[in-house]
């Protein structure tokens, strides 16, 4: 653990711990020759960080606005320090079932364009990422959702590192105890999962992450369940049923049904037929949704179908409950995070999810 | 010479005095070549300064990506350099044609200056030979080293820049203010530089209207219009590097667009470019909404029609997500239909 305070290369000064990202330490910092507020991630003692300068260099050959960029890296008293532009956020993970039972359409077309372009960009650079999972995104600027990046690329080939060894020593991957392991499990492409030691993975498992990633973003469940599950639903080709609210509001229904077209095409077994990023990120493009900065606030009134709800900052907004998507019953005092329109006399929100 | 800063390799014959003032240098550390900038002399170490300041302030896939500072002695004296991203690649081009190419190449060019005025930056040395087109045809905008803050020290007494690309508010002998739109100007010349054209050095003249239209008749009104107002002889009528960005980008998205609108009924009717003309009716009222390639507007309507309760009129064009409602409160029954368009952007 660094102490605040800490000057590290008398260049980023620790200002926090953040969090421990499974091998790895992050910490905030401050570089005081740029004055930027910088991540600081250092690998936790016991692990290993051969691979450490290796993903430091391919991850600082990718310059695009959805990848956390990669700003400087050095050893000191030969412990390898990588410094990563900060976001200041939680994970996508956090971000969005943390506080909603799913993610409605247009939220989930507004992430999946951005991380379809981080990824297009990674693969553009020749780098795969091989671990993405919604832990590995950060998303800055709150219900905002402004900022999403792909992080942890490091992580990635650190993971490989653990995977080879697991392969290597004859054992099956899917029976791994290591908790590192068993996180990527449910958004690991089958030939990384069946992999033999040696075999390359390549960047189309990026693909089928994102798709696992996706479906677990839009239904709040699983693609192929969770632990010694996922492998043999894999094999299967058993993925778990896309759930009935997905389309039971008409007004949500035809962007739901686009999302989950795209999902299954990146969800197949041949690697041949999963889209490139490239072309994912143009089949995004064409999805017509809205997103503005999310809002949220709680429900004061109810009258059939027709409601008022009130936010934090004393706004009255009205909405209808035809616009509620997802889960969850709507009464006074529920709590919503909602798009608002212009309206008179209120303004007029939609889509409106109810907050868990 | 040993490594610079412990990290940094000299790639070639580096020369940290006289002319040769910027250095490829491999940053051993991340296995990448970067480029290492110095100035000839101590006296303009201020500029160096000034162009570090710039450079922290901006984040644009489209400028130049600052990385480190260094000193280190040199030859008896110390060397202060600003360590620079490398881009492998080309200067901008000036025997472009006009076509989708160039626009593209233009776009990128205005959006990264209008992303460069938005921090509050203005450039004063825009010209093809400051911006590089790298291996994936992204364009940087490069050398920040006359830089200045808006508002700030936006004033001068001496004439700098590139003669050419200078607009006409910088000549002059007395203390003279300058804005954002300085670039904008020098920006309608480097677009008429891309196209081959050979730029006066001379203090500018006004270019009477249609001149770039006639001089590039394969340019498109849309296009030329834009570089003629850029260039305007007055500071106050050239658009903003945004407005700028924002109509080329258009432009190369003509056609891209779909819009979709969901009735009460939950009917789906697609707008695109195969498909151009939509009409809602109800009860209430009806509306009709075409697409000609570049905008959604609404060409005709019956009854009373809100859009985000607004009332609209023929010839509105659509904002981007809206609610329509057909009908009025006070009678009653409302119909109310969700519109909503795709979000195509311009691949660099």
């Amino acid at each position: 653990m660094i102490a605040n305070g800490t000057a590290i290369g008398a260049r980023y000064v620790v200002e926090r711990y953040i969090a421990s990202g499974g091998m790895q330490d992050v910490y905030r910092a401050k570089d005081q020759l740029t004055e930027l507020t910088v991540a600081l991630k250092t690998p936790q003692v016991g692990q290993a960080n051969r691979r450490f300068k290796q993903s430091a260099q391919l991850s600082a050959r990718i310059n695009h606005y959805n990848v956390a960029r990669t700003l400087d890296y050095f050893e000191l008293n030969g412990a390898p320090y990588l410094i990563e532009e900060l976001v200041d956020g939680p994970t996508l993970e956090t971000a969005t079932l943390g506080i909603m039972s799913s993610v409605d359409p247009h939220l989930g077309a507004h992430l999946m364009l951005r991380l379809a372009k981080g990824i297009a960009a990674s693969h553009t650079a020749g780098v795969a990422h091989r671990d993405l999972k919604p832990g590995n995104v950060l998303v800055g600027g709150g219900l905002g959702f402004e900022e999403i990046k792909l992080t942890d690329f490091g992580i990635a080939t650190l993971a490989e590192e653990l995977f080879e060894e697991v392969v290597s020593a004859g054992g099956d991957l899917t029976r791994s105890t290591s908790g590192t392991i068993q996180g990527a499990l449910p958004y690991m492409a089958p030939e990384m999962m069946f992999r033999r030691a040696g075999d390359p993975v390549g960047r189309e498992a990026d693909i089928w992450s994102l798709g696992a990633l996706m479906f677990r973003l839009l239904t709040g469940e699983y693609p192929f369940g969770e632990g010694m599950m996922v492998p043999v639903n894999v094999n299967a080709a058993s993925l778990t049923p896309w759930p009935q609210f997905m389309i039971s509001n008409h007004q949500f229904a035809p962007l739901a049904l686009s999302l989950q077209g795209l999902v299954e095409e990146c969800l197949q077994r041949s690697l041949s037929a999963r889209p490139s990023a490239a072309a994912l990120v143009l089949k995004c493009e064409e999805l017509c949704y809205f997103f503005a900065p999310r809002q949220r606030g709680t429900v004061v009134h109810k009258e059939g179908g027709r409601c008022r709800l009130r936010t934090a900052a004393g706004q009255t907004v009205f909405f209808h409950t035809d616009s509620q998507y997802g889960l969850g019953r709507i009464d006074v005092g529920t709590e919503v995070i909602f798009n608002d329109h212009p309206g008179q006399p209120f303004p007029r929100a939609h889509p409106v999810v109810v907050a868990t | 010479m040993p490594l610079i800063a412990n990290r940094y390799e000299p790639t070639g014959t580096a020369h940290w005095g006289g002319m040769g003032y910027v250095n490829e240098c491999l940053d051993r550390h991340l296995g990448r070549t970067v480029m290492l900038k110095t100035v000839q002399r101590q006296l303009d170490l201020p500029r160096l300064m000034d162009e570090r300041k710039a450079l922290l302030k901006l984040r644009s896939k489209h400028v130049v990506q600052l990385l480190d500072v260094v000193t280190f002695h040199w030859q008896g004296q110390d060397v202060t350099c600003l360590v620079l991203e490398h881009i492998e690649g080309i200067d901008l081009r000036v025997d472009y044609t006009p076509g989708p190419e160039y626009q593209k190449a233009l776009w990128q060019v205005a959006s990264g200056l209008a992303e460069i005025h938005a921090a509050g930056v203005i450039h004063r040395d825009i010209k093809p030979d400051n911006i590089r087109v790298d291996a994936n045809g992204l364009i940087k905008i490069i050398d920040f080293g006359l830089a200045r803050e808006v508002g700030r020290d936006d004033r001068t007494r001496s004439i700098i820049g590139t003669g050419g690309y200078m607009a006409p508010e910088l000549y002059g002998d007395s203390t003279i203010s300058f804005s954002t739109a300085i670039d904008v100007y020098a920006f309608g010349q480097t677009a008429r530089a891309m196209l081959g054209f050979a730029l006066p050095t001379t203090p500018p003249s006004a270019v009477p209207a249609g001149t770039i239209a006639q001089q590039n008749p394969a340019l498109g009104s849309e296009v030329a219009a834009l570089v003629e107002a850029a260039v305007d002889g007055q500071p106050a009528n050239r658009p903003t590097m945004a407005a700028i960005a924002r109509e080329l980008g258009r432009g190369l998205l003509r056609d891209r667009h779909r819009a979709r609108i969901i009735d009460g009924a939950g009917r789906a009717y697609e707008l695109h470019s195969g498909h151009r003309n939509a009409t809602i009716h109800s009860g209430q009222g009806s509306i009709t909404i075409r697409y000609d390639g570049l905008r959604f507007g609404i060409t005709a309507l019956t009854g009373s029609v809100y859009i985000n309760n607004r009332a609209m009129a023929v010839g509105d064009e659509m904002a981007a997500s809206c609610v329509i409602t057909l009908g009025d409160a006070a009678a009653g029954r409302r119909t109310f239909l969700t519109f909503d368009v795709s979000n195509p952007e311009v691949m660099p």
